[in-house]
C-alpha cells in the first residue's frame, strides 16, 4: 500500500495497462492448475454421467441398510460406496449429488457474474456522479447486511427449489463482481483508444459490449471461479443443517446432513460427501488461485 | 465519521425492513402448525399479536417497539419475550465466537508469518498448503469430522452442548477454522510483501540481525492489514455459528434462527436479524475507526 504512495507518479498507470495481457501460454504450466483442472473436469464428468455410473440411486433395499463401503467388513459388492438408511446406493447418491452442488454452484456464478459486470460497467461509465455513488453505497449496504440469514429467509420464501437458491446466492456474491469489473473497467476509460472511440462518436453501448467487457474477460473469468466455490460451500453449508435443497432433491451437502444424522452407526455415511466437498473446493480454489496469480499485474 | 454512522443506521433500516416484508410474505402463519384451531381461536391469538391489522401499520408498531429496546414477544415460546430470549442465546454465542476469534487469529497470524518468514520451500509449501485446506473446508465438515474423531471415535472430548470447559474445546476449535484461514493467508501475503520492501533492505545492510528484522520491522508492519479483516472475520464468525451451533446443539443465535425459521416465529427470526446486523455494522465501523488510527496514511486516502 505504502508503495502506491511512495511511487504515487502519472508511471502507475502502466501497472494497469499490463492488466488487459492476454493469458501466457504458461496456463497449464504450473501443476497445480493442471491438476485442479483435471479433477474439476472429472468431477464435472460424474455430475453429468451420473446414475449411468452405478446402481439407480432411487431404488431403496430395504434388507441392506447402512452397508459401509468397501474393504470393511459386511460389505456388498455392487456397493461399493456402502448404502444409505435406506439401502440406496451411496455412489450413486453421490453422483446426484454432484449434479445438484456443482449445477447450484455454476449458475450462482453464471448469475451474479452477468449481474456483476453489468453493474460494475454502468457504475464505472457514471464514475464520480451521483448515480455511481449510490450504486457503490447499494453494495456497501449488500456487504454489511447478515447474507447467511438473508439467504435463508429469501430461500424459504421462494420455495427452496434450485431456481430460488440460486437467486438467492447470487444476491450476495454479485457485488463482488461488480467491484472489481468497475475498477477495471475505470482503468481501461483512462487509455487512448477510449477517446479516439469517443472523439469518432461511437455509441455508449458499442463500446461497452465491444470493448470493456471483452477487455475485462480475464477478470470475469476469475470472479466467475471464485463465486463458484463459495455458492457451494453456502449452499451445502444450508442443506447440511435442513435449509437447502428440499426432498426429492439431494446436494453433497443434504447427504453430509443425513450422515452428521446417523454419524454413530454409519460414518461413511459423512465421510464420503465430506470428501467430495472437501476435494472440489480444494480444486476450485486451486485453480482461482492460480488465474489470479496470472492476472494479477504485480507478479507480472 | 458522521458518513458512516449514516450508513449503518441505513443498513439496519433495510434489514429491519427486508426481514420485516420477507416474513410476512412467507406462506403460512405462526398458529398454522399442528392441530387446527377453532377460527374463532386462531383469530384471537391473532389479535393479540397485532396480526390482523394492517402490514404498515404491523410494520410501524414494531418498529416503534425496536427504538425502545422492544423486539416483541415470541409466538412459539409463550413465556418469554424475544429480547430475553435474544439476549441470551447472543451470550453463548458472543463468548464462543470471541474464543474463536482469538485462538484463530493467533493461531493464523503465527502460522501464516511462519510461512512468510521462511525461505525453506518446504515449510512455506507445506504451510500453504495447510492455508488453502482450511479456506476450502466447509465448517461443518471441520466440526462434524472433529466430533467423529474426538468425541465418538477417541471418546477423549465431549460431543455436543456447553456445560464444562471441555464441551467449549471442539466448537471453539471448529469456529476458528475461518479466522484462522483468513489471519493465515492475509499475514503470508503481507509478511512477504513487507520483507521485500526498501527499509528492510537498510535494516538489513545496516546489520540487524534476520530475527530482529523480522520482528521489529517486518512482523509489525505486516499486521496493520490484519485490521482490516475484522469486520470479514465478524461475518464468517456469524456465519459459522449457523454449522457449529446446529452440530454442538448450543442454544445460540444461529441455533435459534433455524428453528424460528422453521417455526415461523416472526418476532423471533426479526430479534435475530437485528443483533447480526448490528452485531455486523458495530464491527465495521470499529475496524474503519482502528485501521485509520493505526495507519494514517489511510486516513489521507479516503479523504480524497
Amino acid at each position: 500500500m505504502s508503495a502506491q504512495l511512495i511511487n504515487a507518479s502519472p508511471a502507475s498507470n502502466t501497472v494497469e495497462v499490463k492488466v488487459k495481457r492476454k493469458p501466457s501460454t504458461g496456463f497449464w504450466r504450473t501443476p497445480k492448475m493442471f491438476w485442479s483442472a483435471i479433477f474439476f473436469g472429472m468431477i464435472l464428468l460424474l455430475a453429468i454421467l451420473g446414475p449411468l455410473l452405478g446402481p439407480d440411486p432411487n431404488v431403496i433395499h430395504s434388507n441392506l441398510p447402512t452397508v459401509p463401503p468397501w474393504p470393511l467388513p459386511g460389505y456388498t459388492s455392487g456397493h461399493w460406496f456402502g448404502t444409505d438408511d435406506l439401502g440406496r446406493d451411496l455412489f450413486s447418491r453421490l453422483a446426484v449429488g454432484a449434479r445438484i452442488s456443482l449445477l447450484i454452484g455454476l449458475a450462482t456464478a453464471l448469475v451474479s457474474v452477468m449481474i456483476g459486470t453489468l453493474y460494475g460497467t454502468v457504475a464505472a461509465i457514471l464514475e464520480g456522479k451521483m448515480a455511481d455513488t449510490a450504486m457503490m453505497r447499494l453494495i456497501d449496504i449488500i456487504y454489511s447486511l447478515p447474507g447467511l440469514m438473508i439467504v435463508i429467509l429469501f430461500s424459504v420464501f421462494m420455495g427452496r427449489g434450485l431456481t430460488s437458491l440460486v437467486l438467492a446466492l447470487s444476491l450476495f456474491s454479485w457485488p463482488d463482481t461488480a467491484r472489481i469489473i468497475r475498477g477495471q473497467v475505470i482503468s481501461i476509460k483512462r487509455e487512448e483508444f477510449v477517446e479516439a472511440f469517443h472523439s469518432m462518436g461511437g455509441h455508449v453501448a458499442r463500446l461497452i459490449f465491444r470493448h470493456y467487457i471483452p477487455n475485462t474477460a480475464g477478470l470475469i473469468v476469475l470472479t466467475a471461479t471464485i463465486t463458484v466455490p463459495r455458492a457451494i460451500l453456502t449452499e451445502s453449508t444450508l442443506s447440511f443443517i435442513g435449509l437447502g435443497v428440499e426432498p426429492p432433491l439431494s446436494s453433497w451437502g443434504t447427504l453430509a446432513g443425513e450422515g452428521w444424522q446417523l454419524v454413530r452407526v454409519a460414518p461413511h455415511m459423512l465421510l464420503f460427501p465430506a470428501v467430495m466437498i472437501f476435494t472440489t473446493m480444494i480444486a476450485l480454489n486451486l485453480l482461482g488461485d492460480g488465474l489470479r496469480e496470472l492476472f494479477d499485474p504485480k507478479k507480472s | 465519521m458522521l458518513q458512516r454512522l449514516l450508513t449503518g443506521l441505513l443498513t439496519l433500516f433495510v434489514v429491519i425492513s427486508l426481514t420485516f416484508v420477507l416474513l410476512r410474505l412467507m406462506p403460512g402463519g405462526p398458529f398454522d402448525q399442528e392441530r387446527r384451531v377453532p377460527p374463532a381461536i386462531k383469530a384471537n391469538m391473532e389479535a393479540c399479536y397485532h396480526l390482523n391489522e394492517p402490514l404498515w401499520k404491523q410494520y410501524l408498531l414494531y418498529v416503534g417497539g425496536v427504538a425502545h429496546g422492544d423486539l416483541g414477544p415470541s409466538y412459539k415460546y409463550k413465556s418469554r419475550t424475544v429480547t430475553d430470549i435474544v439476549g441470551e442465546a447472543t451470550f453463548t454465542s458472543a463468548k464462543l465466537g470471541f474464543m474463536a476469534l482469538l485462538v484463530g487469529g493467533l493461531s493464523g497470524v503465527a502460522l501464516g508469518a511462519m510461512a512468510g518468514l521462511s525461505r525453506n520451500r518446504w515449510v512455506d509449501g507445506l504451510l500453504t498448503l495447510l492455508g488453502v485446506a482450511s479456506i476450502s473446508t466447509p465448517l461443518f465438515i471441520f466440526g462434524g469430522l472433529l466430533v467423529l474423531l474426538f468425541a465418538l471415535t477417541l471418546n477423549w472430548l465431549p460431543a455436543a452442548t456447553l456445560e464444562t470447559s471441555a464441551h467449549y474445546i471442539l466448537p471453539v476449535l471448529s469456529l476458528s477454522l475461518m479466522p484462522f484461514s483468513y489471519a493465515f493467508l492475509l499475514t503470508r501475503t503481507t509478511v512477504r510483501e513487507t520483507r521485500s520492501r526498501q527499509y528492510v533492505l537498510i535494516k538489513r545492510s545496516e546489520g540487524l540481525s534476520e530475527g530482529t528484522i523480522a520482528v521489529r520491522h517486518v512482523l509489525r508492519n505486516s499486521l496493520i492489514p490484519l485490521v482490516s479483516i475484522l469486520g470479514p472475520l465478524a461475518a464468517a464468525i456469524i456465519t459459522g455459528s449457523f454449522a457449529v451451533e446446529y452440530i454442538f446443539a448450543i442454544p445460540g443465535l444461529g441455533r435459534h434462527f433455524v428453528t424460528a425459521v422453521t417455526n415461523r416465529d416472526y418476532t423471533l427470526v426479526m430479534g435475530i436479524t437485528i443483533v447480526y446486523g448490528v452485531a455486523l455494522i458495530l464491527f465495521n465501523t470499529f475496524t474503519d475507526i482502528l485501521y485509520g488510527f493505526l495507519d494514517p496514511r489511510l486516513r489521507e486516502e479516503s479523504r480524497s
